[in-house]
């Protein structure tokens, strides 16, 4: 990308010009704020209910995980950003995943209980 | 053919990466990704270290201490939060300096208020004589949430500091650069607000990246069923009492 300013830019940018836009359209914010708090209020209920942990371990890290997408994926642009970003922001979290995983294994995590 | 430019201001001085990206945006997706390393160890600490033995963990704090109740007022408040933030920017891309004000400070004062939250839970232990050292459950419990909660704090102070910064003056009006004399026609999906929301976007990730933290910690730590070695009906029970902490 060429450094130039914005006042070179429409002063001597062949073919380039600035206009005002109509209106940005942005993503449903609040939409998804609602669904965040539905799903942690499903997430306090389900917890308080007296499930069989092979039951409820699973569910609730799926509501955890569906949580986690509509922050990264609304909130922090991820789903219209540049993949990119993407890339940078999902391989920590699978390095991190797998630093859980081997630890958890390496200091008997998985035998003494986990569900 | 199509051009490319670098706005003025924050832009002027950190041009776009070959990759027509921001390298800021960059350098903060690459902090994060750090951060999320540090949370996964500290997070992987408390399960590893949650059960100690029987007599130690038993006099000092449990799993069922947790106020899940207050917890889940904590986890609504940074949900709300998040969504401040987001409006904050969108309002300044927007052009709106007027909401995208309102927005940071009602960002921050919710993030003040989970600290508020977090210093009475931290109290409450302490003052029943369950604090960091009183067992392993409560060493990887405060290191973990006592991590978090800095960074809550952390975020708090960036976000008052936006007040004081001449964040997006330059923005007068939502602008939409055309790029080789074709509409729309752009090098990636940048907002079009020439750059000068960049400070706030940056904030804002952080911000939402301490919330995204905090659902994990909040379903992983709290929720997450756990056995009971003291004998304590904690599970639907306790959670429930905790709520009277409200």
């Amino acid at each position: 990308m060429s450094a130039g300013t914005e006042g070179e830019h429409t002063s001597r940018g062949a073919g380039v010009s600035r206009q005002p836009a109509p209106h940005h359209k942005h993503p449903p914010y609040v939409t998804v704020a609602v669904w965040l708090l539905i799903v942690t209020i499903a997430e306090v209920i389900w917890a308080l209910l007296p499930i069989n942990d092979l039951i409820m371990v699973p569910i609730l890290l799926i509501m955890m995980a569906l949580k986690a997408l509509g922050v990264v994926g609304w909130y922090m642009h991820l789903k219209s950003d540049s993949r990119v970003f993407t890339y940078l922001a999902s391989g920590p979290f699978l390095i991190s995943v797998g630093l859980i995983i081997v630890l958890f294994t390496l200091f008997g995590g998985f035998a003494e209980r986990f569900f | 053919m199509a051009q490319t430019f670098t706005p003025r201001g924050h832009g002027a001085a950190h041009p776009p990466t070959s990759l027509g990206l921001d390298m800021r945006k960059l350098g903060m997706w690459a902090f994060l990704g750090s951060e999320s390393l540090f949370f996964a160890t500290l997070i992987t600490n408390f399960f590893v270290n949650r059960s100690s033995e029987r007599a130690d963990y038993c006099n000092g704090l449990t799993y069922a201490d947790l106020a899940i109740g207050l917890t889940s007022v904590g986890a609504f408040i940074l949900l709300m939060s998040s969504l401040t933030m987001v409006l904050a920017l969108a309002a300044l891309r927007d052009g709106n300096r007027r909401m995208y004000r309102t927005w940071i400070v009602s960002t921050a004062l919710l993030g003040t208020s989970f600290l508020c939250i977090q210093i009475y839970e931290f109290t409450e232990f302490a003052l029943h004589g369950k604090g960091m050292s009183s067992n392993n459950f409560g060493a990887a419990f405060f290191a973990l949430t006592g991590f978090h909660g800095t960074h809550v704090l952390i975020g708090v102070i960036w976000l008052f500091s936006l007040l004081f910064l001449r964040v997006g003056h330059n923005v007068k009006r939502p602008l939409e650069y055309v790029v080789g004399g074709q509409a729309g026609l752009r090098t990636h999906r940048e907002p079009t607000d020439g750059g000068a929301g960049i400070p706030v976007e940056l904030c804002g990730l952080y911000w939402h990246f301490v919330d995204l933290v905090w659902v994990f910690i909040f379903t992983l730590i709290y929720l997450l069923p756990m056995d009971d070695p003291c004998g304590e009906a904690h599970e639907a029970l306790s959670a429930v009492s905790h709520l009277t902490v409200l």
